[in-house]
């Protein structure tokens, strides 16, 4: 029996764990990543792209936090994509295609380059602890010491594969499921529930006819998703193409719905509305004709193809014959076919804000266990649990973002609090101030972060100021430029169409800087009031709760409010009132509470 | 205000009658009992029963034969310990047993503010809170009757306000978070489909505006020249409602206001004592404040000498006072008998007080044919704020739409409706969302 000793441990290889390691590995920590092939790290198991409205705000956030989700994003992006680009600066999303296998490697090559990281191939079978973590049993017997574990799951924790009436035990296309670890986690009295989602079939790249199908290109000069991403693109650019399912589709999917496990009741678990199935789809919209199809490319060198929106559970052969009813994939042959999965995961609301359990110290959860949905949604929780270990690790309080200087923040202060009743996954309407947090100004925002726990390297640190230093430089020249009706800059904020005649006299080439200045013309007036707005609401809400607040002992709480309080623990007057269920009556009690306490 | 303070307060009319009932609410209401009532050791172990003993001074000697009943906590009205004393109705009696109560620290309840623990103590809801404040805040018993009926108005519409916002917000947002699965519209579309906002928005502020006119009262100018009796009129009016009426000397080139409760209706009365000199310059100064002054008024009072009769100087300032609405008044009736006036003028005397009965009912059915026709709708305070701050949040919408700039605009309706959703404790921002997966098919 192996003995090993880590700071850290981290249970899981998808995009959750891979970001918390990297994270923790920079930060000088030993960490041990507990995975069950290592080839398998980093594995996108359903579309080949990253980021999007929303997600693609996330993954810029976690570049300026200093994570790696950007940089291999650029490295293996085959079309880049700024979604919304005639809309507000605000809400423009980034996203790429990616080489699927490409990204793997990357995140390997990444990972591997710490020495103080190591990867340990294995399934994670029980957590030592009591009140506090003492370490991870793996299934060969290996125990890892350690008290600080992360469980990054995502979809392996007593994984259930549909296709059709047949159930398999699995967490994804071809590996097994984690069944002890779940039981390992309700022996220490976590509850577990269930959540849904799904994939669809992948095809052959030369079954399909393209000569009829409408082609989409990525953006000319496109903009890459990390800041230091030098050179850039790497890899050839591809494109995507766009088909619809047909009136025939409709016909054969509604006629195998009595093999469908969703309708069936076979699947329990909930899955998220804003990810459906095409059975979903097409019970719950009957009377649309049609529903986009997106011809996704798997890599450069691949020979599949990812058509996304066909997500299904169908038996294998509804899937072969409704696939053919899609214009241009009449001859298309299956490779893989598409299947639900639905695993355990845990209610986020019995986490702390720094993600990790009440009631034990050092058990942290991350990723798709505790109820998100996206590689991006999970990046961004990998790498908030591994800073709140950083900072544990240095005796430091923990790590929380505002939820008006971050999209990070917003999710996990909405995930803490609300908890989940589908998967959740992140849109620019969920935050109250998304004109403060558009894209370009992650950097403003949080790099200081990254930079008091020294997971910026200096080249870098020196390439942003720099950067921000050109940017104020083009802000300044704009401003001092004389044209018609006062300087540039006003002359823009004005009219949009201006751009183009402006970038005659200025020629700015790069796309992430010029994007950055036309945001920020457009921006300036409101991003000032909202900033404004924010400062004040949150100086008034964010008054701290005591920590040793007993909420049985204020007078006047219902039993049920006193239950609710001290489920969620808030940590602020703010955190209180979004706890549902939460009363006003209860709100002003604790207001008053505080007042008291000021006042001895 | 502490809500901490132990409070009392007489829950019976002030005034004499036969029993009055004092009520006491809080920690120390043990503590007092204990000294001014001989049974309340008895009184203490029972709920909700009345219990006969005397009511003691603090040296202990009886100033009473009384009923007291104690509501243990937090089964009372507001949820804390309460003991309500059922004196006879003597002054003394309630005299002693206040002075009583206060030696204990104990204070006087503010207005309102049993019902105001009630809420925080979560015995009754924020609703019926607020209704219960306008209620004990409506003057006359018309109105508090009224409040309840209008309460309901005014919840209902501003529901069908953020229903409407909700409904803008869920296309709005599924095409700024959904572009590849929501059909995209031209800037025109999100313009046309915010416009019906405006005329609910409108109608709320209007709702707002003359709430706050009941509240503030309706101001009626008093304008004319110098020396057409307008300081005369002034105090006649309030010599008739009040018994002290002290103008300040010297002040008669300021504006004089006094506010008087006619026929249930809160009037101010405006004097512009001096609005006419006869130096040009000060002249010039004296009408410009005038007009300013009538401007803002709900009713101008245009006063001219009866006996001189209507002068072409009269047609002049009328002209000023263009879209007013004005009452034109003849003074000194009493120095001149018979005169051609012009239609519609009521002749008064303020020395003889000749015609002033009539003029005051004329105020009165002009002011009231300016209030909305049926219910009265009373806003309160936390209501007017809510109906400004969304009126504002809307328009900021409305220009940030015309400038194309659409997440702006869906930035502004959201705070709007988080204004409602403040008020009344909802959260919206779920319903969009619902609203959105359920008429979108969003996934790709």
């Amino acid at each position: 029996m192996r003995r090993l000793n880590f700071d850290a441990v981290v249970i899981g290889g998808g995009h959750s764990g891979v970001e918390a390691s990297y994270i923790l590995a920079k930060a000088g920590f030993s960490v041990a990543l507990v995975t069950q092939r290592k080839d398998f790290i980093g594995r996108m198991s359903c579309n080949p792209s990253v980021g999007g409205v929303g997600k693609g705000h996330l993954v810029r956030e976690i570049d300026a936090l200093g994570g790696l989700m950007a940089k291999i994003a650029d490295k293996s992006g085959i079309q880049f994509r700024i979604l919304n680009s005639s809309k507000g600066a605000a809400v423009q999303g980034l996203r790429c295609q990616s080489d699927r296998n490409r990204y793997s490697q990357e995140a390997i090559y990444a990972l591997c380059a710490f020495k103080n990281l190591e990867i340990l191939e294995g399934e994670a079978v029980s957590i030592e602890s009591s009140s506090s973590v003492r370490g991870v049993w793996l299934e060969d017997g290996t125990f890892i010491k350690t008290k600080n574990c992360i469980i990054a799951a995502g979809t392996f924790l007593r994984g259930k594969l549909f296709t059709g009436m047949s159930v398999k035990d699995g967490g994804r296309v071809g590996e097994p499921p984690s069944k002890q670890l779940s039981l390992s986690l309700e022996k220490l009295r976590i509850s577990l529930s269930r959540l849904k989602t799904g994939t669809p079939a992948r095809l052959k790249k030369d079954s399909i006819n393209y000569e009829i199908l409408e082609k989409q290109e990525g953006d000319r000069t496109p903009e890459p998703f990390s800041l230091y991403s030098k050179p850039f693109p790497l890899l050839p650019q591809t494109c995507c193409y766009v088909t619809y399912t047909t009136e025939k589709t409709k016909q054969v999917v509604n006629k195998f719905l009595d093999k469908s496990p969703l309708f069936q009741g076979l699947i329990k678990g909930i899955g998220p509305r804003y990810c459906p199935s095409l059975e979903d789809k097409i019970v719950k919209f009957p009377h649309h004709e049609r529903h986009q199809v997106f011809i996704e490319p798997d890599g450069v060198d691949s020979d599949l193809v990812y058509p996304n929106g066909i997500s299904t559970s169908l038996p294998v052969e509804a899937q072969d014959e409704f696939i053919r009813t899609i214009p241009g994939l009449e001859e298309a042959k299956v490779e893989v076919y598409g299947y639900a999965v639905e695993y355990d995961f845990i209610q986020p609301t019995n986490l702390n804000f720094d993600l990790s359990l009440k009631g034990i110290d050092g058990l942290y959860f991350a990723g798709q266990v505790i109820g998100t949905t996206g590689y991006e949604e999970a990046a961004g929780l990998g790498l908030y649990s591994a800073y709140n270990i950083i900072k544990k690790l240095k005796g430091k309080a923990p790590f929380r973002l505002q939820r008006s200087e971050s999209y990070l923040g917003v999710m996990v202060e909405d995930l803490v609090l609300k908890g989940v009743l589908e998967p959740y996954r992140l849109f620019t309407s969920r935050a109250e101030y998304r004109m403060l947090l558009d894209r370009h100004t992650a950097y403003r925002r949080l790099s200081k972060y990254a930079e008091e726990e020294n997971l910026i390297p200096e080249e870098e640190k020196i390439f942003r100021e720099e950067w921000e230093n050109s940017f104020r430089k083009w802000v300044g020249a704009l401003k001092k430029h004389k044209t018609k009706g006062g300087n540039c800059f006003e002359a823009v904020k004005r009219e949009s169409s201006l751009e183009n005649s402006l970038l005659n006299d200025f020629p700015i080439e790069n796309p992430f800087m010029k994007n950055y200045l036309f945001s920020e013309i457009r921006n300036e007036g409101y991003r000032k009031r909202f900033a404004e707005e924010a400062r004040k609401i949150e100086a008034a809400l964010y008054v701290k709760l005591p920590k040793d607040l007993d909420y049985q002992k204020i007078a006047g709480l219902s039993r049920e409010m006193v239950e609710r309080l001290s489920a969620a623990k808030p940590e602020t007057l703010l955190s209180a009132s979004r706890i549902p269920g939460v009363t006003p009556a209860a709100l002003s009690l604790l207001r008053i509470e505080i007042e008291k306490r000021r006042k001895k | 205000m502490d809500i901490l303070d132990t409070i009392y307060g007489e829950m019976t009319f002030p005034g004499r009658s036969a029993l009055r009932v004092v009520r006491v609410s809080g920690e120390l209401t043990k503590k007092a009992v204990e000294k001014i009532f001989d049974r309340h050791s008895s009184l203490m172990k029972t709920h909700k029963t009345a219990v006969r003993g005397k009511l003691l001074d603090l040296k202990g000697n009886t100033i009473d034969d009384i009923v007291a009943i104690f509501f243990k906590k937090p089964n009372s009205y507001t949820g804390e310990d309460v003991v309500e004393f059922h004196c006879h109705g003597a002054e003394t009696v309630l005299k002693i047993l206040s002075s009583s109560l206060e030696s204990f620290g104990i204070r006087k309840a503010k207005n309102g503010e049993f019902s105001f623990r009630a809420f925080i103590n979560g015995k009754i809801s924020l609703k019926e809170a607020r209704r219960l404040k306008k209620v004990m805040e409506a003057q006359t018993l018309k109105e508090s009757s009224a409040v309840y009926a209008s309460q309901e108005i005014i919840e209902r519409e501003l529901k069908s306000l953020s229903e409407t916002i909700i409904e803008i917000l869920a296309r709005w947002e599924a095409r700024i978070d959904f572009p590849e699965e929501v059909p995209q519209e031209d800037i025109n579309k999100w313009i046309e489909e915010l416009s019906p906002l405006q005329k609910q928005i409108d109608h709320l502020l209007k709702i707002s505006e003359r709430s706050r006119q009941v509240k503030e009262g309706f101001k009626v100018a008093i304008f004319g020249a110098p020396n057409s009796g307008k300081s005369s009129l002034f105090n006649n009016l309030l010599g008739r409602e009040r018994a002290i009426v002290t103008p300040h000397p010297g002040t008669t080139r300021d504006i004089l206001e006094e506010k008087l409760e006619i026929d249930g209706l809160p009037v101010i009365f405006l004097d512009m004592a001096g609005a006419r000199k006869k130096s040009q310059k000060i002249e010039k100064a004296g009408i410009e404040k005038a007009i300013k002054v009538a401007e803002g008024a709900h009713l101008v009072l245009f006063l001219f000498d009866g006996k001189k009769g209507w002068r072409k100087s009269d047609d002049e300032a009328l002209s000023f006072l263009k879209g007013k609405k004005i009452i034109k008044v003849a003074t000194k009736k009493d120095l001149y008998k018979k005169k051609s006036l012009p239609e519609n003028v009521v002749e008064i005397s303020n020395l003889s007080g000749f015609g002033i009965e009539k003029l005051i009912k004329m105020v009165i059915s002009s002011l009231k044919a300016s209030l909305p026709k049926g219910e009265l709708l009373i806003l309160d305070e936390r209501e007017m704020m809510t109906v400004q701050k969304t009126a504002r949040f809307v328009k900021d919408a409305f220009i940030s739409i015309k400038q194309r700039d659409e997440v702006s605009a869906s930035d502004f309706l959201k705070r709007a409706l988080f204004e409602i959703d403040e008020l009344f404790k909802t959260e919206s921002l779920e319903i969009i969302y619902d609203s959105i997966f359920k008429d979108f098919c969003i996934g790709k």
